[in-house]
C-alpha cells in the first residue's frame, strides 16, 4: 500500500483532463483549480489536475489492487451541443475501437476507462462539457460560455462527491 | 490500378499519425509516408514569458513524458542564467531522470512493444490489451505492476508531486532529500534492480529468441546514430556530449551548443514534421538503397554510440549483445532489446546516486538574476535526443524557442522501416491483420511520441485502413 501513488489509494478518483495551452481543451483542469480553492475536499477523495497525463494514470490504476472505487473523469467533449453546456457521457456513448498503439501517447483514456469498468469491476463517471472551440496552435484560454461552466460544473461534482 | 493503404488515426485532434501505404498496379508496395503532426504554436506561444516559467510550462507539453521536457528545460534556463547548479541539485535531477527512464522503458516494453512479443504479432486486438497481457504472463504481470507503482511512489517522494514535476527549478531543485525518503527509496531501488535483472533475462529467453528472424529482417533500414555519451565514452543519459555516428561506426563528439552545425532540417510538403540529418552529408535522402544524412535516437543508437556502460551489469549485457550484433547494428526491433539494456543501467543508476552521500546535501539551489542570454539543454529522452533552445532578452523574457524532441530525430528513419517493411511484407496485392501489425511493429519500436496535443475524450481514435485506388475511389475499409 505504502508503494502506491496516491490517486490508486483514495476511494474516490476526480481527474480533471485537459491540456491547458489549447484553449477550452483546458476545461478539466480548470475545475480541479477551482475545487481546490472553494470546496473542502474531503479525506476519500483525490482531485487531480491529471493535464495530459490521466492515460498514465489511468494506466497505473489498471495494472492492479488497491484501486479507487469510483473514477469521475472531468474533460471538454465536442458532442454538437450548445457551447457550455455540461452534461454526462456513459462509456457505452464511446465506440471501443483499435487504437493506435506506437505508444501510451496513443492508448486513448477511452478504451482504458472502459477496461476498467468491464474488468476491475471499478465505477466510471465522465462529466463533460461541451467545447466552443479548440484552436489547432496553442492559444490558453475558456471562450466565456465554457468559463461560465467552471463553477456549474464544480458545483455538480462537489454534490455528488463530496 | 496502384491502390493506396492508409493506417490513419479518425480523429486528428487525438489521432497524430497517419501511415499511407501506395502500391502499384502489380499489388507492390510503390511508396510510404509516415505523417506525423507535431505540436504547433509552441514557439509562439512561448515568445516574451520569463524563462523560469519554461521548466513548468514544458511539463504539459506532454503527460507521457514530463520528467524529459522539465528537466531539459530546467538545464536550458541554467545556461540562460549562467549559473553551475550545485552539484547535489545535478544528482538529485538525474536521480529523478533515471526512475522516470525506468517507469517509461517497463511500461513501453511490457505493455506496448512487448505485447507484439508475449502475445505474437498475429494476436487479436481483443487480447492485446493491458489485461490481455496480464492473463499470459501473471506472474511476470504482477511483478510488472509492483515496480511500475514503485516508480511513480519514487518519483512523488523525491519530487513531491506524482504528475507534472516542477521541481528542478532555476539555480538547482526544490527541496533537499531527506535521509528517512533515501533509506526508503534505497529498498525501492534495490527491488527495481532485481526487477531490471528479471526483464531482460526474461525476454533474452522467452521472447528474443523466439522472434529472432524477425528481428533480423523488420524494419531494417541503413542509418547513422546520435546519443549522449561522458567525456570517456560511456553511455549518459542526462549530461555529457553528443555523438554522431556514421552507419560504419566512424563518430564525431561535439558540445550540445554547437549541435546546429551537425544538424540540419528538411522539410517535405506532405508533413508538418521536420526531418532532421546530417549537416555534413548536404543532400537529404530517405532512398533506401542509398540513404543520406540519416540518424536514428533513442535506446538503439545510444547503445550504439556508447563505448562502455558505467555500471557492472548493463555492462556486461552490452557486452553480450555486442557479441552478437555488432556496433552498429541496424536491427530496429533491437530498439526493444536495448531498451532492457537501458532500464538495467537506470536501476543500477539510481542505486549508485542513492548511496552518494550527497544526495542528502541542502546546497541544492543557486540565485540567478535574468540577463540576455542564449542557452542549450539537452538529456536524453526514453524516445531520443531532447533539445531546448532559448534566447532571452535583458528581462528574462523569452525572443526565441526552438525544440527538437526525440520522435522528429527519428521521423525520417520511421518513414524508412515502414516503408522497407511495406516492401516486404505486402506483394501481390496481399495483406492481412497480421502483415499491418508487422508494419505498425517497426513504428512501434521506435516508442514515438506523437504530440500530446489535445485529448479530448471522445473515443474517436481508431486506426482505419483505407484502400483507395490511383483515383481516389475508396475501394475497402478494413480496421486493423
Amino acid at each position: 500500500m505504502e508503494h502506491l501513488p496516491v490517486y490508486c489509494r483514495k476511494e474516490i478518483l476526480i481527474a480533471g483532463c485537459g491540456n491547458t495551452f489549447f484553449g477550452d481543451d483546458g476545461f478539466g483542469p480548470e475545475v480541479i483549480q477551482y475545487l481546490k480553492k472553494k470546496y473542502t475536499i474531503p479525506d476519500n477523495v483525490c482531485l487531480m489536475d491529471a493535464g495530459t497525463s490521466i492515460r498514465k494514470i489511468l494506466f497505473t490504476i489498471s495494472l492492479g489492487k488497491p484501486r479507487p472505487e469510483v473514477i469521475v473523469i472531468i474533460d471538454a467533449v465536442d458532442k454538437g451541443k450548445k457551447p457550455g453546456e455540461v452534461f454526462d457521457i456513459t462509456l457505452e456513448e464511446i465506440p471501443k475501437e483499435k487504437i493506435d498503439d506506437f505508444s501510451i501517447h496513443q492508448v486513448p483514456s477511452s478504451n482504458l476507462l472502459k477496461e476498467l469498468q468491464d474488468f476491475c469491476a471499478l465505477k466510471v463517471i465522465v462529466k463533460a462539457c461541451q467545447v466552443k472551440t479548440i484552436p489547432e496552435t496553442m492559444l490558453p484560454g475558456l471562450s466565456e460560455p465554457v468559463k461560465k461552466a467552471v463553477p456549474l460544473m464544480a458545483q455538480r461534482i462537489a454534490e455528488d462527491y463530496f | 490500378m496502384g491502390k493506396t493503404l492508409t493506417i490513419q488515426p479518425v480523429s486528428r485532434i487525438e489521432g497524430h499519425a497517419k501511415v499511407t501505404i501506395q502500391l502499384d498496379d502489380t499489388g507492390n508496395v510503390s511508396d510510404t509516408q509516415v505523417h506525423v503532426i507535431e505540436l504547433r504554436g509552441f514557439e509562439q506561444f512561448c515568445l516574451g514569458k520569463p524563462v523560469e516559467e519554461m521548466p513548468r510550462i514544458t511539463t504539459r507539453i506532454c503527460g507521457v513524458c514530463p520528467w524529459s521536457h522539465h528537466l531539459a528545460s530546467a538545464k536550458a534556463t541554467d545556461a540562460i542564467f549562467g549559473v553551475d547548479i550545485p552539484s547535489a541539485a545535478k544528482k538529485l535531477r538525474e536521480l529523478c531522470n533515471s526512475i522516470a527512464f525506468m517507469e517509461e522503458h517497463i511500461l513501453h516494453f511490457y505493455f506496448l512493444a512487448g505485447a507484439d512479443f508475449v502475445l505474437g504479432p498475429d494476436a487479436d486486438y481483443s487480447v492485446r490489451n493491458v489485461f490481455g497481457i496480464i492473463d499470459a504472463v501473471p506472474d511476470v504481470a504482477r511483478r510488472v505492476v509492483k515496480v511500475r507503482h514503485m516508480a511513480a511512489k519514487m518519483l512523488e517522494m523525491i519530487s513531491g508531486k506524482a504528475i507534472h514535476p516542477s521541481a528542478a527549478v532555476p539555480g538547482g531543485f526544490s527541496r533537499p532529500l531527506l535521509e528517512p525518503e533515501r533509506q526508503e527509496l534505497r529498498k525501492m531501488a534495490d527491488e527495481c534492480l532485481d526487477f531490471a535483472k528479471f526483464s531482460i533475462s526474461f525476454a533474452k529467453e522467452n521472447l528474443f529468441s523466439k522472434y529472432l528472424e524477425l528481428v533480423k529482417t523488420l524494419g531494417v533500414i541503413n542509418t547513422g546514430f546520435l546519443g549522449t555519451v561522458t567525456d570517456d565514452g560511456s553511455l549518459d543519459l542526462y549530461e555529457g556530449k553528443l555523438r554522431m555516428m556514421n552507419a560504419d561506426g566512424s563518430y564525431e563528439d561535439f558540445k550540445y551548443e554547437e549541435y546546429t552545425d551537425y544538424i540540419r532540417e528538411h522539410v517535405e510538403p506532405w508533413s508538418y514534421l521536420k526531418f532532421p540529418y546530417m549537416k555534413k552529408a548536404g543532400e537529404f535522402s530517405m532512398d533506401l538503397d542509398n540513404p543520406n544524412g540519416i540518424y536514428r535516437t533513442n535506446t538503439l543508437a545510444r547503445i550504439n554510440v556508447c563505448d562502455k556502460i558505467n555500471t557492472p551489469f548493463a555492462q556486461a549485457e552490452l557486452e553480450e549483445f555486442r557479441e552478437k550484433f555488432g556496433r552498429p547494428t541496424q536491427l530496429t526491433l533491437l530498439y526493444n532489446w536495448a531498451r532492457l539494456i537501458e532500464l538495467l543501467y537506470n536501476a543500477e543508476n539510481t542505486i549508485r546516486l542513492l548511496d552518494d552521500p550527497e544526495i542528502t546535501s541542502t546546497d541544492i539551489r543557486k540565485k540567478v538574476e535574468p540577463r540576455a542570454a542564449h542557452g542549450i539543454g539537452c538529456t536524453e529522452a526514453p524516445r531520443g535526443t531532447l533539445i531546448h533552445d532559448y534566447e532571452t532578452d535583458e528581462n528574462g523574457l523569452l525572443t526565441n524557442v526552438n525544440l527538437i524532441v526525440g520522435t522528429t530525430h527519428n521521423n525520417a528513419p520511421i518513414n524508412m522501416s515502414v516503408k522497407r517493411a511495406a516492401i516486404d511484407l505486402i506483394k501481390d496485392g496481399k495483406y492481412d491483420q497480421g502483415i499491418l501489425n508487422r508494419i505498425e511493429m517497426s513504428i512501434r519500436a521506435y516508442d514515438p511520441c506523437l504530440s500530446c496535443a489535445t485529448h479530448m475524450l471522445d473515443g474517436k481514435l481508431s486506426v482505419k485502413v483505407n484502400i483507395i485506388d490511383s483515383e481516389g475511389n475508396k475501394l475497402d475499409t478494413f480496421s486493423t
